[in-house]
């Protein structure tokens, strides 16, 4: 009777230990997450010489942030499901500059306008986003088309854009092509993304925007042509 | 229709010649010219609070208005525009020639929202460009502040607050009037 009064105490005391240890695995990955987030973040502000207060907050997918806070609060949500889709650093510090160019530009105008105005144009500050997005990366020593593999695993690509307020992700990724050939050209010349299946799978779809882009080198033309 | 949209898709890639796993543009472009690595500022100590504002102005006017649209990274001449002084010696002799780069340029849009200019990469001969803290822009005419409480207004009118739509915020212009303040930290590492 004592026996297995003992044994059912061990039995419960081995159960609560092994749920806590699941616990605190979890915990612990998630401080992981969190200090790698952080690691990054920091080094893009540092290294463009940011000097402005913005933090960065690892979530689950459970619990939803309203609005936009890397705007309204300068914290930058990270959610469990867009850390998914990275594999690498330069990815990860994709994620982080688009969002780190939105609170930096919500800090040049402090009144509600400020805000307002990217509300009200979110395409427009999209692409402005993006372009920031891969000066950030650069300053900070991060291969841009980290950028254009995560946005090509991770924005799905819409029939239009007319009443959208995103704009078409291959329009997107075109931009940020151009914006990094014609900037950045040594990390096209020196590609260490060309044997990345995502990235061939962007320069597969991508085939009509680099033609259009071809054009417009060959030509010369300095207007800004239109991608589809 | 599967079969349609392959057929059409090899048929493109026949046509442009486009081998797997190579760029073309970078082929035709790029190959062979040995661009520089952009610098990377991964070293810093941002400890000192001594700061030497050097103020500048642009040599030639630069406008969204210009028909040739810039191009990004384009360079841009600017010069200082007075002698500045640190430690009661000379440190910068007024005209000392300076380059910054269009870093981007936002065009203008619906609702009154203006031109943006922004400028980045400063350099001023002789001084180390990571010691140099600058962050400017410029936007023209912005004419949110009173299209939006319009907008709101006509609301209640559906949907005659779409016509505000059509207004659109002014060029930014750069002038030699205009003062541009970088600042100069000579302790910073």
């Amino acid at each position: 009777m004592f026996n297995k009064f003992f044994i059912l105490v061990l039995s419960m005391f081995l159960t609560v230990n092994f749920a806590c240890a699941a616990d605190n695995e979890a915990l612990i990955s998630e401080i992981d997450i969190q200090t790698h987030i952080d690691n990054i973040g920091f080094e893009i502000l540092n290294s463009n010489k940011i000097n402005k207060r913005i933090i960065f907050t690892y979530t689950k997918p459970n619990k939803l942030y309203k609005g936009r806070p890397e705007i309204t609060k300068r914290q930058i949500i990270v959610y469990e499901k867009q850390i998914q889709y990275t594999e690498s650093d330069d990815e990860i510090a994709a994620l982080l500059a688009m969002k780190i160019s939105d609170a930096v530009k919500s800090f040049e105008d402090t009144g509600v306008m400020g805000y307002l105005e990217i509300k009200m144009a979110p395409k427009k500050y999209e692409k402005f986003s993006d372009k920031r997005a891969v000066d950030y990366m650069v300053r900070a020593g991060y291969n841009p088309l980290g950028l254009i593999t995560f946005i090509h695993k991770s924005c799905p690509q819409k029939r239009n854009d007319w009443i959208s307020t995103h704009n078409l992700t291959s329009k997107r990724l075109a931009e940020i092509y151009e914006y990094i050939f014609v900037k950045y050209p040594y990390f096209l010349e020196n590609n260490s993304y060309i044997e990345n299946p995502y990235y061939q799978n962007f320069l597969l779809s991508s085939l009509e925007n680099r033609k259009i882009l071809e054009r417009k080198l060959k030509y010369k033309t300095v207007y800004k042509v239109k991608y589809e | 229709m599967n079969k349609f949209w392959v057929t059409i898709w090899v048929l493109l890639l026949i046509c442009l010649n486009v081998r797997a796993g190579e760029d073309f543009l970078v082929d035709e472009f790029l190959a062979g010219k040995n661009h520089p690595k952009p610098e990377v500022y991964n070293y810093y100590n941002f400890a000192s609070t001594e700061y030497i504002p050097i103020k500048l102005k642009v040599s030639n006017d630069i406008s969204t208005r210009d028909k040739r649209k810039f191009l990004y990274g384009e360079e841009v001449n600017l010069q200082v525009k007075s002698n500045v002084f640190y430690k009661n010696k000379l440190f910068l002799k007024k005209g000392t020639p300076v380059t910054a780069k269009i870093e981007q340029i936002i065009d203008s849009g619906m609702n009154g929202i203006p031109y943006y200019i922004y400028l980045n990469d400063f350099a001023i001969s002789g001084l180390d460009s990571s010691k140099i803290f600058a962050d400017y822009h410029k936007a023209g005419l912005n004419l949110v502040y009173w299209v939006y409480p319009v907008k709101w207004a006509l609301t209640f009118l559906p949907p005659s607050g779409i016509l505000t739509n059509i207004i659109k915020g002014g060029h930014a212009k750069i002038t030699s009037n205009d003062i541009i303040t970088v600042y100069y930290f000579p302790e910073w590492e």
